[in-house]
């Protein structure tokens, strides 16, 4: 007869997820050491994974699902070989956009408010250069910056407000903002990579205001962050 | 319509790498093969169909946002779904009062919005739905309490003790036992690992 594991017990409910912090520790310290637990953490943690089956099958809301794919289809990437979000409209663009014009006066005062709108180079090399942009306190901004395309790269940059996206603008010597497909949003953890379908052209600046889901024609709001072109 | 028929011919895991690289025609059709499942995981724990939507909304957010992250040797992509379902089932059970209504469920919902069975991988779910069932009424009943206080409820074993009014020890060896048994009546339907 095969003695019994001191923590026989605890792999159930490790693999539910209910040791409290301490007996986790200790459990998960000790799972490395003991082969017979982890065989048994393998079989019932396989039957763990049938007990959602239990819950009474019920359908999802349809706007549910509406909500949901508006925001996936304002963060996805264009399709392979799609030339830009002019020549091959997204989805999302059957949302009505709001136009809720700020004017380009106001939004470049803005900027100015903002501070620290200097385009500094960080760095380049093979034809990609990479500008330090600006943003809300404590976030990171860059614009990476590849032939006539770009992509904004922000890290501890908060969430937008409920309900709303982030949109990115392309602004040419003080005129009205362009607006560009590139919608999205910021995950927990504050980071983002967002490519910009459109090619930058004449725009000396890149902006990013908080929008209604489907975007808007102009901004609505006062720009968030953006970088300067060199 | 095109693409989104091709991508209904894939499986699950291949669809992840594509939702990955952010095609979002795919992220659509793994929801449509899983909202369903992963709704009503989200009811079952919390009660209500508003914080419902909400964990399944931040669930398929994060897998979207994430889904570089699945492993397909660790389990299917609806294992994997699900527990990240459940996680963010558990997040909103301990952040909001949920978790002291959930018990007084929204009246009626599951007659009107109970999901037909539209194909065979369908039935074939309900089918594995009502043995799952079967087998936890058969438990003992402190055996099935516990498993569904951990599992379903978000608990941990010192709160069950605590609900309960048993030892901590106790709690772990009904949960181990339930699931022994568990795993002795369900054999047949446990995911053989990938």
């Amino acid at each position: 007869m095969t003695t019994r594991c001191p923590h026989h017990d605890d792999v159930g409910a490790w693999v539910l997820g209910a040791l409290d912090p301490a007996d986790e520790r200790a459990f998960r310290a000790h799972l490395g050491t003991c082969a017979r637990c982890q065989a048994d953490v393998e079989e019932l943690g396989a039957v763990a994974d049938l007990l959602p089956a239990a819950a009474p099958r019920l359908v999802p809301p349809p706007h549910l699902g509406e909500r949901l794919m508006a925001v996936v289809e304002s963060e996805a990437r264009p399709a392979p070989g799609a030339e830009t979000g002019r020549s091959a409209p997204r989805r999302w663009l059957r949302i009505p956009l709001r136009v809720r014009p700020l004017p380009a006066i106001a939004l470049a005062c803005a900027v100015l408010a903002i501070g620290a709108v200097t385009g500094a180079l960080v760095s380049g090399g093979d034809d990609r250069q990479t500008i330090k942009g600006f943003g809300p306190s404590g976030a990171q901004v860059a614009l990476v910056v590849h032939d006539d395309h770009a992509r904004l790269d922000v890290r501890d940059m908060p969430a937008p407000p409920a309900g709303r996206v982030y949109q990115v603008w392309l602004v040419h010597d003080g005129q009205a903002p362009r607006p560009t497909h590139a919608l999205f949003t910021v995950p927990r953890d504050g980071r983002a990579e967002v490519v910009i379908p459109e090619t930058l052209g004449d725009a000396d600046r890149v902006l990013v205001t908080d929008e209604p889901p489907g975007g808007s024609l102009a901004p609505s709001t006062s720009p968030v962050a953006g970088a300067v072109l060199g | 319509m095109g693409d989104r028929a091709d991508h209904h011919l894939l499986a699950d895991e291949d669809l992840m790498p594509l939702i990955r690289d952010g095609d979002a025609a795919a992220f659509r059709v793994l929801y449509e093969r899983h909202s369903t499942v992963a709704y009503s995981l989200a009811y079952r724990m919390t009660g209500r169909r508003a914080a419902a939507e909400d964990v399944v909304q931040e669930a398929f957010l994060s897998l979207w946002r994430s889904g570089g992250r699945y492993d397909r040797t660790r389990g299917s992509v609806r294992t994997w779904v699900l527990s990240i379902v459940r996680n963010r089932g558990i997040d909103a059970l301990r952040r909001s009062v949920v978790q002291d209504r959930r018990r007084a469920s929204d009246e009626g919902i599951e007659e009107r919005f109970a999901a037909p069975d539209r194909t065979d991988a369908e039935v074939a779910r309900r089918q594995e739905a009502g043995d799952v069932r079967s087998a936890l009424a058969d438990l003992p009943a402190e055996q099935g309490r516990a498993i569904e206080l951990a599992y379903f409820g978000g608990y941990s074993h010192a709160e069950i003790a605590t609900l309960l009014g048993t030892p901590i020890g106790t709690v772990k060896g009904r949960i181990r036992l339930g699931l022994d048994k568990l795993r002795n009546q369900l054999g047949d339907l446990i995911e053989a690992p990938a």
